[in-house]
């Protein structure tokens, strides 16, 4: 139990060893994450990978087979969910639509035996808080998704809970209005210095909201990170692949000395920091953004442009290269240079230090 | 062409609800006559035949019967048919499909057929009480209705909102009561409406159940049409109906007829 006393005392929020099996399916498997207070934590994975059930353990609608789940120091994980005092605002809100907007946010309050007169102080003020006081009086049916989205974040708050979990939140808005709500939501919980999980699927909004995230798979976290440590060094070809893009080649270990790897790829030799041993068979990566064209960095490689893509702020080149499979390239650029376009034969330049080197699948 | 067709179809409309409402509505003057047969038009007017329902013997006590029988049956049906359709839509029951089926084929099932196997089944295990058989029976008959409008608002109903109400301090009982019950309500009403009424006016399974002393008062009616066929039947039919009336009223003021009907 040390290393779960060890856990309780770095978090706020603490998952030890947290296993839960559906059948014959493994859907949590032997978890541990531990949140400080005040922290977002964005739980980053493809659908099945664990991380709603995990959700769902933390709000006690499930009881992990094995573990320990505390919040505050307190071993909740036998604890009912009615007397945990989670909020959790759900995928698709889960607001009542037999109560009005006031009534939906007072629900949590009246359940737990607050008076009318404390009870109605609190509801103004988590309506004003989500800057829904003009609608108190609105039956839940007839709000936008993006007002919903608020009442059901009132809902949640207003009791007070010791911590917020939030199901895909942004799931169900329509792009432009996702994006606005991120940044409205995290602002929002930061005011009021709660604890937050998210859920969610979408690498770019757990890179928004969140102070760390933990990619998912399989029921395991993969890797633990803030956003630009897990963006910038993912752990693992998985994580590197779920967050953001890159251009990958497959290769061979040639020398390695120092902490520095000469790798033999079907473009090149390609340098690269990193620890394996000669004869290694590997996969090096690196960002769109770190690529230039020209020869302005130690690492270069020949290859010809099979699409453009133009997005506005910049214009992404996906890359023919030798293989199919491991070998990808996407190369991002501020603008289009002169004279570039399907066809296209360009060398590439990217530094040694922004080069990822993972053991191969 | 078209209109035509729209001609026809209209009529046949038109002549669907006449066939209908016709004989419903012939009634109700009917049952104000002075004269001591059933024959329309009626002759004069006079309350007797409601003054003589009182005197008829046996008929408020088997309309009383009735009407019991009917609310103890429906509220039986409600609470279990609403915990067993909670059963089917969310407790992963294996089979689930094929006992849905099952739970609601009564509804198909000749009552002839219901009563016998019913009244087979109270002398085996012993129930000589023609009350309770007649109750045990009227479950059956009407659990169909039940569960087949609960099984339709469950369906639409987004379980999410229960655990909404359980992480805001409601355990799973109350959760259900304060999240899932008032908005299945039309489900409830409309279910109980048929059920009632499907277990009030039932004839063929009751008619093997009843004794000498407990009568429902479809076996009392056509027992005193038999006997003394007068209008008095008449009296008695336009009071049940201004009493489906009022309770469509009053459901229409509890949850909208326009949401029983969708369900």
């Amino acid at each position: 139990m040390t290393g779960m006393a060890a856990l309780q005392q770095a978090g706020h929020l603490t998952v030890a060893g947290a296993s839960k099996r559906f059948g014959a399916a493994l859907v949590l498997d032997d978890l541990s994450l531990a949140v400080a207070k005040g922290e977002f934590v964005s739980l980053l994975g493809p659908s099945g990978c664990g991380k709603t059930t995990l959700l769902r353990c933390i709000a006690g609608l499930l009881r992990p087979d094995a573990g320990h789940i505390s919040v505050a120091g307190r071993d909740i994980t036998t604890l009912p969910a009615h007397r945990r005092n989670v909020g959790v605002v759900f995928q698709n809100y889960a607001l009542f639509p037999h109560l009005t907007v006031a009534e939906n946010i007072a629900f949590g309050l009246r359940a737990q035996g607050v008076s009318k007169s404390e009870s109605a102080p609190r509801v103004a003020e988590a309506l004003a808080l989500v800057r829904m006081t003009e609608h108190a009086g609105k039956p839940v049916t007839a709000l936008s998704g993006g007002q919903q989205q608020r009442v059901a974040v009132a809902r949640a708050l207003v009791v007070r809970p010791s911590l917020l979990l939030l199901d895909e939140p942004f799931s169900a808005l329509d792009r432009k209005l996702r994006e606005t709500m991120q940044v409205e939501l995290k602002h929002l919980l930061r005011e009021v210095g709660i604890t937050a999980i998210f859920v969610t699927h979408d690498q770019e909004e757990a890179l928004v909201v969140s102070d760390r995230i933990a990619v998912m798979n399989a029921g395991r976290i993969e890797q633990l990170a803030d956003p630009a440590t897990l963006y910038g060094r993912p752990a693992s070809l998985y994580v590197l692949d779920f967050v953001g893009q890159s251009t990958r080649l497959a290769g061979q270990v040639t020398e390695a000395a120092g902490g520095m790897l000469a790798v033999q790829t079907a473009l090149g030799p390609v340098r690269a920091p990193g620890q394996f041993a000669p004869g290694s068979r590997v996969v090096v990566a690196v960002r769109p953004e770190a690529v230039v064209l020209g020869e302005a960095a130690e690492n270069r490689i020949a290859a010809r442009v099979r699409e453009v893509s133009f997005l506005g702020s910049r214009t992404q080149l996906h890359l023919d290269l030798p293989e199919e499979g491991e070998d990808r390239g996407v190369v991002e650029l501020p603008r289009l240079p002169e004279g570039i376009g399907p066809g296209s034969a360009v060398t590439l330049a990217f530094r040694e230090a922004d080069t990822m080197v993972f053991p191969a699948p | 062409m078209e209109r035509l067709g729209l001609g026809i179809a209209w009529t046949a409309l038109v002549l669907v609800i006449l066939f209908l409402l016709l004989p419903i509505v012939v009634v109700i003057p009917v049952s104000f006559t002075e004269a001591t047969v059933f024959r329309f038009p009626p002759e004069g007017f006079s309350l007797q035949w409601y003054a003589k329902i009182r005197n008829v013997d046996g008929l408020l006590g088997a309309l009383w019967l009735s009407a019991r029988i009917a609310a103890l049956a429906t509220a039986l049906s409600l609470l279990l048919g609403t915990l067993c359709a909670i059963a089917l839509v969310r407790g992963a029951v294996p089979g689930a499909a094929a006992i849905t089926t099952f739970m609601v084929s009564p509804l198909m099932l000749p009552g002839l057929v219901l009563g016998i196997a019913l009244l087979q089944a109270a002398r085996e295990v012993g129930l000589r009480d023609a009350w309770w058989s007649l109750l045990l029976a009227h479950v059956v008959i009407t659990m169909p209705f039940v569960m087949r409008t609960v099984l339709g608002s469950l369906s639409l109903f987004d379980f999410a909102m229960v655990d909404a109400a359980r992480t805001l301090g409601c355990s799973y009982p109350v959760a259900l009561w304060r999240v899932l019950v008032p908005n299945i309500l039309p489900g409830f009403v409309s279910g109980a409406l048929f059920a009632f009424i499907a277990s009030f006016d039932n004839y063929p399974v009751s008619m093997f159940l009843v004794d000498v002393r407990t009568k429902t008062l479809p076996i009392q009616l056509l027992n005193y049409l038999e006997i003394s066929p007068d209008p008095t039947l008449a009296a008695v039919s336009t009071g049940l109906i201004g009493l489906t009336v009022l309770v469509l009223i009053l459901c229409d003021r509890l949850v909208g007829l326009r949401r029983m009907a969708s369900i």
